[in-house]
């Protein structure tokens, strides 16, 4: 249905991985929405991280398990879809689920040689467009290490573009640099966000909306300890399960607040597109 | 007599527990996966073609249920196993697509599994070693360079540049032919001069090995091509490739091409 790409345009610490990870387990939990996770990063271990805790004993049956297997994650799709096999439904035949019935999937690649990355980035595109005609939100953690043209091809095919900022005043600028220059930046539904937030910096959601000049206030994910530690612990889903009904005066209701309001102004935008179209 | 009695169950169950205790550490130590037993013949084709066949089987055929996979996984590798299942049926038939994702599944089993290399990939065919090339693995290796450039226009291409379709007299036939003779494909290969990165050189083989384990032979790659068809004939002095006189493109006419 919709593809939403997280995008930073400077190779700094922006939290996209975890503003993404936020956001979309959040939508998985509180709304019905089929959602895919696409991770475009080379040999990356977060997405595993933030929701599997690896088993390092490897049992007899895994082991036979693994050789009757075929390639799963991005390799095995992208070599599915050089084959032209581009049924919607492929997909999710190499995701690795996090909620069950497409309800949130992963797509990504870890132990990857570089020359099957540097094939299958290539289809990153197409990946996200046959995805988007099965699951309701594709998100795409666009990496800032990947070559211009794969970017390009990325954003071009987005429905909604999520440019993530860090609370530094050489970023913004250089953000409001590039989308005064980018000419796919300006056709697109823009949803700006301040990723690792915190609300004692001068940079505050308000202060930088004005300073970006934005009609509406931007996004933010603010840094939450627990969060972070469910990042690193495989608890995401556990973690938004448990605080999906906060109460208001709980020192965490802050972050829960701020991931709620990205996800809905994300919603928003899409059913603004819908409009549109 | 009951001390004894709580002696003998004592001494039972000690039994029990070491006979578990053995088969469960045997069974962590079990090596599933065989290693491939590395002599002179290993890396030859036949040998290849062999262990591709004997994993492919392995992978279409594995009772899922007996894995003990969860109900969404065993959703999805039943998936997977109907895909390569349809892919290993449409590749007998032709299909381009279905060939290419046969050979991607090939390359990966020798790459990741068999554990072909630089160097013993030449034990299949010597590629480092251009005299010992025959004529056909010249051919391979020609148009698979082409075809990375051309893609299916690869033989039209090679044919228009060394201008193969002129006619010629063949030793033992009366008249002149259209014909590519060994000769020609020695030459071209030479005059080529071709630099092959090891993934090169794993596509050539795994091409060899398809067109064996489920392709069309020494036709196989050839018929994909864009020409007008590929014909064979079973006398051998008949093997002619002959130019269509009505279109640009190339036809392989009363031909059974062996390079």
């Amino acid at each position: 249905m919709a593809i939403i790409s997280f995008w930073s345009g400077t190779k700094g610490e922006t939290g996209k991985t975890a503003s993404i990870t936020a956001i979309a387990t959040f939508l998985a939990v509180q709304h019905n929405y089929k959602i895919l996770i696409l991770d475009t990063k080379y040999n990356d271990y977060s997405y595993q991280d933030c929701y599997w805790q690896e088993d390092k004993t490897i049992s007899l049956i895994h082991k036979q398990d693994a050789k009757t297997n075929i390639a799963s994650g991005i390799t095995g799709l992208s070599k599915a879809i050089l084959s032209n096999k581009t049924s919607p439904e492929i997909v999710t035949n190499y995701t690795r689920v996090v909620f069950s019935e497409n309800r949130l999937e992963v797509l990504y690649d870890t132990d990857v040689p570089k020359e099957d990355y540097d094939t299958y980035k290539k289809v990153f595109k197409d990946i996200a467009k046959i995805a988007s005609r099965y699951y309701d939100l594709v998100f795409v953690d666009i990496d800032s290490n990947l070559d211009k043209h794969t970017i390009d091809s990325l954003l071009e095919v987005s429905d909604i573009i999520v440019p993530n900022l860090s609370q530094k005043i050489r970023q913004i600028n250089n953000y409001i640099a590039e989308k005064q220059n980018n000419v796919i930046l300006q056709k697109k539904l823009i949803v700006p966000l301040l990723g690792r937030y915190d609300k004692n910096s001068k940079y505050t959601i308000k202060n930088v909306s004005r300073y970006m000049k934005e009609r509406e206030k931007i996004c933010a994910i603010p840094y939450n300890t627990l969060f972070f530690e469910a990042c690193n612990e495989g608890t995401v889903d556990d973690f938004f399960i448990r605080f999906i009904k906060i109460n208001p005066k709980d020192k965490n209701a802050f972050f829960i607040e701020q991931v709620k309001n990205a996800a809905e102004r994300i919603i928003y935008k899409i059913q603004e597109l819908r409009m549109r179209m | 007599m009951n001390v004894t009695n709580i002696l003998f169950t004592f001494v039972v169950l000690i039994l029990i527990g070491v006979v578990i205790r053995y088969v469960i550490t045997k069974n962590k130590n079990a090596v599933v996966e065989q290693e491939i037993d590395v002599d002179d013949k290993t890396y030859t084709i036949e040998k290849m073609i062999q262990f591709v066949k004997k994993r492919l089987d392995e992978i279409t055929k594995v009772n899922l249920y007996d894995i003990g996979l969860s109900e969404e996984e065993l959703k999805r590798r039943k998936a997977k196993k109907y895909e390569l299942k349809k892919a290993l049926k449409g590749c007998t038939y032709g299909d381009v697509n279905d060939k290419k994702y046969v050979k991607e599944l090939i390359y990966d089993l020798l790459y990741k599994e068999y554990g072909v290399t630089e160097v013993n990939i030449s034990k299949s065919i010597p590629f480092d070693v251009p005299s010992l090339l025959t004529s056909q693995d010249k051919f391979d290796i020609l148009l698979y360079m082409y075809k990375k450039d051309f893609g299916y226009e690869a033989l039209t291409q090679l044919i228009k540049k060394y201008n193969l379709a002129t006619l010629k007299y063949v030793a033992g036939e009366a008249k002149p032919c259209y014909v590519i003779t060994k000769e020609e494909i020695d030459e071209i290969y030479e005059k080529e001069n071709l630099v092959l990165s090891f993934q090169d050189k794993l596509n050539v083989l795994v091409q060899r090995i398809y067109q064996h384990y489920k392709g069309y032979s020494s036709i196989d790659e050839i018929r994909d091509m864009n020409i007008d068809g590929v014909s064979g004939r079973s006398i051998r002095t008949s093997r002619k490739f002959l130019k269509s006189s009505c279109t640009n493109r190339w036809r392989l006419f009363k031909s059974n091409y062996r390079a």
